[in-house]
């Protein structure tokens, strides 16, 4: 695989990740913003706005119908929080050109969709985005906000982060709230549609066969045309900090299902690119991570049947660790203690080689496995790139290899219980009555 | 019976891959693929619907609801008393497992030692072992298991849509089964259950990776009996699905925002052999392209009315027995979207669907269809869905462009009745539903 990421003549940066594997090809575009409570929601509604209809394609369906005659060419929606930014912008999936009959390239068609959209959305006589397609996305938006309910351990989880970051500008949600949403006009959402123009600095990412010549000429033709004014991507530049230390803070809201949730987050001290991270990735591994043989799987799940679910998540970019456990709600005493005495063991020291070696592996597996996938190829190197990091993926499995047990109980040591968040379930379960009755 | 290998190539993907009859009655996929990951399924073709079967002297046999689904979990134990994930976990890998109406599924994915790991999935699946205490500890963990199920509004949806269609039918009950059924789970049911179903002729081990077949059949040879027994698995027996729709609407409050509806449409002709079901799935494919995209009219028009939202979609379900269609998102006026719906069935069954629609959509799938060989995880499960059939995945391509207009239209004219619909419906808890 070849990669290089350089600037392009119009200004913004570009990597190429070359390869023949995939009978697909992978774009994205993207920039990142500070999340701000004013701005943040109204980004996101404006992404959805942009989607509907464009001076060439003027509706949801036009724009659908082009994508499917390329060949199902699937453009979609970026728009995610790295650390205190917000990323948006819009990715591409399309069909190789020698899978096409007739073998013409649909990129540059399919650019030109994504150049619409960003540059050329449909606006009314009065230059504003159409204000029936600012009501309906709002309404949608709002249903989106108010559905985060349906999923009680989503539900926690939310809560939980809200109140452990607190006055970070992460703890604020993508979406915003109804109320805020009320708020936004046709012509609020423009002005802040041409103020994010102005301040985008678009970093694109090409994952795929197509030769470098061909892939920046229909850039060029493009998105690259509308790029003239773009400026560098400030990478280097954006701040990323770890979530401190506090006073532990609990909660507890009642909610009518089946399950209880309970939801515990941690802070580590230790962001990526610190010389820590890959310490604290096997400490969140050995503890509790995506493996069925770590330390609260087996003790929660398999040994005291606490529990079915039991899955914890080391976000990178602020250090924390959240613990998610669904449970009934008598079993949550037990399971918190259970999860402080796991901690301690491991800042004692009390865990295996075999242990440290399994989680070593688990990364080492996941880390070569993204080679497998143009997505998580560019998210990746985008989520490092981000940070203004260039760490290729062989330094990443070497880093991980050469972690010392004495690195992870350091680390384990630093690592502090900062909020807890139980989600009460207070629904009865229905009893089914099996009517297939057995002999 | 001897080894037998089968070569089938695809001069559309650029792939080949090789189906093996292994002496021991175990079929065998192996798709080479030159990338980093090597993926395996080995399934038993069990599932929740095997609740009642009948052996070869017409005796019959019940079962517990979700008795596959425990045996799924039980099958990680060892008598070493070393768990399955961690052998796996010192190799590296992740393992797995999933319980589906028609089979149960154990699977890795490893960057090295795909051999190793062939070994320990063929090794833990052939040998069970349980005891009463560990049956019982089990119970706790798959009771959470089904309450976290339950609290989940689209599954309700779903698992309501399937009583509202069959009724008294095992379709209608959950794969993990109820805290009742699952009480009535012991060893010796489940020992039992294994000695019917987890023979190698009633298996199918389905691998893709950087891996060749002489890899696969060398871990097969050494690890697997050396002839088929030759004892069938006995048959599943499922009540004989009515025409009529058991129930035509189903509603259940949850804390959900949005009513979340699913209308099915139940399929009073499914597929008597596996060919038959592949081509009308392949047909039903483009017809629900066609008709529910969101390319499509339906789709657009009610969007912009505010009745649907993004999470629309439309999907067949086809197995040996019974097959529907489900048509599902949310809506604030779900009884609007019938009745649109309805009215929208009637307008293109009158004036037929536009050639445009036709191509648009075969491109479409076209394409999903070759994106599909570009992971090992995707191409192992898709071999090993197309093999529960004894079916060539190379073909649906084929089948996708062939099928013509007429075809489709009278698929649309059978399947889509206003006698045969049913609706499930979950609505906001009173509360929640004056916001």
């Amino acid at each position: 695989m070849v990669t290089e990421t350089y600037i392009t003549e119009e200004g913004y940066r570009l990597s190429i990740l070359q390869t023949q594997k995939f009978k697909s090809e992978f774009f994205s575009i993207s920039s990142a913003f500070p999340i701000q409570k004013e701005e943040t929601p109204m980004t996101s509604l404006l992404l959805s706005v942009l989607r509907r209809g464009t001076e060439e394609y003027p509706t949801l369906q036009a724009i659908n119908q082009k994508l499917d005659s390329l060949y199902g060419a699937e453009l979609s929606i970026r728009n995610f929080y790295r650390g205190d930014y917000q990323v948006i912008g819009f990715s591409l999936d399309l069909l190789r050109a020698e899978y096409v009959p007739g073998g013409e390239i649909p990129l540059k068609e399919a650019l030109e969709v994504v150049a619409e959209i960003l540059f050329h959305p449909r606006l009314d006589e009065n230059g504003l985005l159409l204000a029936s397609y600012v009501e309906d996305e709002k309404r949608y938006q709002q249903d989106v906000i108010r559905s985060i309910k349906n999923n009680p351990s989503g539900y926690a989880m939310d809560r939980c982060q809200a109140l452990f970051y607190q006055d970070r500008p992460c703890a604020l949600p993508i979406y915003g709230s109804v109320e805020e949403l009320e708020s936004v006009t046709p012509e609020r959402l423009t002005a802040h549609w041409k103020k994010l123009l102005c301040k985008f600095r678009p970093e694109c990412f090409f994952v795929g066969s197509l030769k470098k010549d061909t892939l920046e000429e229909a850039l060029r033709a493009t998105v690259g045309k509308e790029l003239k004014q773009a400026r560098l991507p400030d990478s280097t530049r954006r701040f990323f900090s770890t979530v401190g230390h506090g006073e532990t803070e609990h909660f507890t809201e009642e909610f009518p299902a089946c399950q209880s949730h309970l939801v515990v987050g941690l802070t580590t001290g230790v962001i990526l690119g610190d010389p820590d991270y890959y310490a604290v990735k096997l400490y969140n591994e050995i503890l509790l991570g995506s493996s069925p043989v770590s330390k609260l799987f087996l003790e929660l799940r398999e040994k005291r049947s606490l529990c079915y679910s039991c899955v914890s998540s080391y976000q990178a970019y602020t250090g924390a660790i959240f613990i998610r456990c669904g449970l009934s709600k008598e079993n949550s005493e037990k399971a918190k203690e259970e999860i402080t005495h796991q901690m301690c063991e491991l800042a004692k020291g009390h865990f295996s080689g075999f242990e440290l070696e399994a989680a070593k592996n688990a990364f080492l597996t996941v880390f070569h496995s993204i080679e497998d996938s143009p997505e998580a190829m560019e998210s990746y190197f985008f989520g490092r790139s981000i940070m203004g990091l260039d760490i290729s993926l062989e330094e990443t499995c070497r880093a991980i290899s050469e972690v010392t047990r004495e690195d992870v109980i350091r680390v384990a040591k630093q690592v502090k219980w900062n909020t807890e968040f139980f989600l009460v379930g207070t629904g009865k379960e229905k009893a089914d009555t099996d009517e297939n009755e057995e002999d | 019976m001897k080894t037998k290998k089968i070569e089938y190539t695809s001069s559309l993907f650029g792939e080949s891959y090789t189906k093996i009859l292994h002496k021991s009655g175990l079929t065998i996929y192996v798709f080479p693929k030159s990338m980093t990951t090597t993926h395996a399924i080995l399934a038993a073709k069990c599932g929740s619907l095997d609740r009642s079967v009948r052996f070869a002297d017409g005796s019959l046999r019940r079962f517990p609801a979700g008795i596959a689904h425990y045996l799924e979990h039980k099958l990680f134990d060892n008598e070493s008393g070393q768990d399955t994930f961690a052998i796996f976990s010192s190799l590296g890998m992740d393992a797995n497992a999933y319980t589906s109406y028609t089979h149960t599924a154990y699977y890795f994915s490893a960057t090295k030692n795909a051999k190793a790991g062939l070994k320990e999935l063929i090794t833990f699946a052939m040998h069970p072992y349980f005891t009463a205490a560990t049956v019982k500890k089990e119970r706790g963990i798959i009771a959470e298991e089904i309450k976290m199920d339950r609290d989940l509004p689209w599954d309700r949806a779903f698992q309501n849509l399937l009583t509202g269609l069959y009724g008294r039918h095992p379709l209608s009950s959950e794969i993990c089964g109820t805290q009742e059924s699952i009480s009535k789970i012991t060893p010796k049911k489940l020992y039992d259950f294994y000695g019917l179903f987890y023979r190698p002729s009633n298996m199918i081990l389905s691998v893709s990776g950087p891996i060749d077949t002489d890899e696969v059949l060398t871990v097969a040879d050494r690890l697997l009996p050396a002839a088929d027994s030759l004892e069938p698995a006995p048959v599943r027996v499922l009540p004989s699905a009515s025409a009529k729709v058991a129930q035509v609407r189903i509603e259940e409050r949850m804390p959900v925002a949005k009513p979340i509806f699913q209308i099915g449409f139940k399929d009073r002709a499914p597929g008597k052999t596996s060919l038959e079901r592949v081509k009308k799935d392949a047909a039903m494919l483009i017809l629900n392209e066609i008709l529910f995209s969101r390319s499509g009219d339906f789709y657009n028009r009610l969007f912009e009315q505010s009745l649907l939202t993004p999470s629309f979609s439309a999907g067949y379900s086809c197995e040996e027995g019974f097959a529907f269609n489900c048509i599902s998102g949310e809506s604030g006026n779900a009884d609007r979207v019938v009745e649109s719906l309805l009215s929208y069935l009637d307008f293109v069954k009158k004036n037929g669907i536009s050639g445009a629609d036709l191509e648009r959509s075969r491109r479409v799938l076209y394409a999903d269809e070759i994106r599909s060989y570009d992971s090992t995880e995707e191409i192992a499960g898709r071999m090993l869905s197309f093999a529960m059939d004894d079916l060539d995945p190379f073909l649906y391509p084929e089948l996708i462009q062939s099928v013509s207009k007429d075809e489709i239209e009278k698929l649309l004219h059978q399947n889509f009745q206003e006698k045969d619909l049913s609706l499930s419906l979950i609505l906001p808890t009173e509360e929640r539903s004056n916001l």
